[in-house]
């Protein structure tokens, strides 16, 4: 206990580059294995669309980098990456934490979505092939909302004195 | 289980509905010289015509329809509600060929739920307990029947009616609204044939308790009455329940009701190629073959009578694609 009490803002700070790290790229991992299953189920009759399914399941997987990113930065601004054991007191560990979670929450549900909509537009490239644009930009719309997490959560990050 | 699951399958399914026949391409064969130019015709569009045998050819696409879906579908348990009504019409052809000594093997259809094997035991050894729990105690029943009165149509009726209540029953089970309105439209459809034909043939009450099903579309107590009443009564009662459509095509032709069933029953499907997961789009994609293959087996039927192209089409059912 004790141990917790004087390490509290350097834990919440760890606490926080989990939480960018692990819940994005849970949402990512699963959303690439969902539009994987679908572009595996078309690729099985139609093995020439392979690029097109390619775009479309690499789209989920960008939640995880924005995440590993927003985790990096917290620990560089922070200073636990290169001074370990460096003294970090736990408002502002409490405000690195907070800052990780826009990216964590949103980026985890993001990809699941993403990868709905996406698995989706395998299904529109199996009747139309010619029409990969409209299921690219589709999936596309969704990233939007994890790009402003990402950018929310990248700016708390820098503000923090 | 998981909708995401089905993910592979339905992008699978997704591909082969663009092999489906649309409404074109049914009046192209409509519109052939001949049954062997309707044949090379359907040749063209993918179907193996090498046979030049339309009852092979047009069975040989619904296995192969049914191949896929055991190939893809994530779990085969939920495909049991397609084939649930085929093994109690095959029970049905079982009983009477054990009772009356023939081979039942002819009579059966396919797919089916229940092994041929289990269903020929079963009604053999008179062992019932080698069926499914929900077949045997109307196996049981109908087999007494036969073998005390004699009487075909009254066992038929008895395992038609619990035929009906296990689909609705495994309708229930896949929790989909549009297999459940599915499941409800037929038991409402057999009802109302059921009422239409026993005003026809003036059966009493009795078989009338034993015949109807009790679903949410139809008040079976309503239909009952009006088939004790007479024909009109029955297509008044169809009328006022919501189907005047229906009825109205009743007093036509029973034909033409039958064409509106099918269609109706097609159109409370169409929203499976809209769905980018789960059962539904496997299950609409099979109903739409079998559709497809009733609409082949009519058109090239007709062709082969050389009836006119207009009274092929009176009878074309609605088209998924």
């Amino acid at each position: 206990m004790k141990f917790l009490a004087s390490n509290y803002g350097i834990i919440l700070v760890w606490l926080g580059v989990a939480c960018a790290a692990l819940f994005p790229g849970l949402g990512s991992a699963k959303g690439v294995g969902i539009v994987g299953r679908a572009g595996a189920g078309l690729l099985t009759e139609k093995p020439e669309l392979f690029g097109k399914v390619l775009v479309l399941e690499i789209l989920p997987g960008t939640q995880g980098l924005y995440g590993l990113l927003i985790g990096i930065i917290i620990m560089n601004r922070s200073g636990v990456m290169g001074a370990v054991g460096a003294p970090m007191d736990a408002i502002h560990g409490m405000q690195y934490f907070l800052a990780a979670l826009p990216i964590a929450a949103v980026g985890y549900f993001s990809a699941i979505h993403q990868a709905k909509t996406a698995a989706a537009g395998v299904g529109i490239l199996a009747k139309h092939p010619d029409r990969n644009g409209n299921a690219i930009t589709l999936a596309a719309i969704v990233e939007m909302y994890a790009i402003l997490a990402f950018l929310v959560s990248l700016l708390v990050v820098i503000n923090i004195k | 289980m998981n909708e995401l699951e089905y993910a592979t399958a339905v992008a699978r399914i997704r591909v082969h509905e663009t092999r489906l026949l649309g409404a074109d391409k049914i009046e192209q064969l409509i519109a052939a010289e001949s049954y062997r130019d309707a044949l090379k015709r359907l040749g063209d569009l993918g179907y193996d015509v090498q046979s030049g045998d339309a009852s092979v050819i047009l069975k040989t696409e619904q296995q192969n329809a049914w191949q896929l879906l055991c190939e893809i579908a994530p779990d085969k348990s939920e495909l049991e509600f397609l084939t649930v009504r085929n093994s109690f019409l095959n029970l049905k052809a079982a009983l009477k060929c054990v009772v009356s000594g023939l081979e039942a093997d002819a009579y059966f259809c396919a797919p089916a739920n229940v092994p041929d094997e289990t269903i020929v035991s079963a009604a053999t050894t008179r062992d019932f307990s080698l069926l499914p729990e929900y077949m045997q105690d109307v196996a049981e029943r109908a087999y007494t029947i036969l073998t005390t009165t004699g009487d075909g149509q009254h066992a038929d009726v008895i395992i038609d009616k619990k035929s009906l209540e296990t689909y609705l029953d495994f309708a229930a089970r896949l929790r989909d609204e549009s297999l459940t309105k599915l499941a409800q439209f037929t038991v409402a459809a057999a009802d109302m044939k059921i009422a239409y034909r026993c005003a026809k043939t003036a059966n009493d009450a009795a078989f009338l308790d034993d015949a109807l099903v009790a679903c949410d579309e139809v008040d079976c107590g309503e239909l009952k009455t009006a088939a004790l009443a007479g024909e009109e009564e029955v297509i008044d009662c169809i009328a006022r329940l919501g189907y005047s459509e229906a009825a109205e095509l009743l007093r036509t032709s029973p034909a033409a009701f039958e064409k509106w069933c099918d269609d109706f029953v097609l159109s409370t499907v169409q929203g499976a190629k809209y769905e980018a997961f789960g059962f539904l789009p496997l299950a609409g994609y099979y109903i739409a073959k079998e559709n497809e293959i009733k609409t082949l087996r009519i058109v090239l039927a007709a062709k082969e009578n050389e009836l006119p192209a207009e009274m092929i089409r009176e009878r074309v059912r609605m088209l998924y694609v």
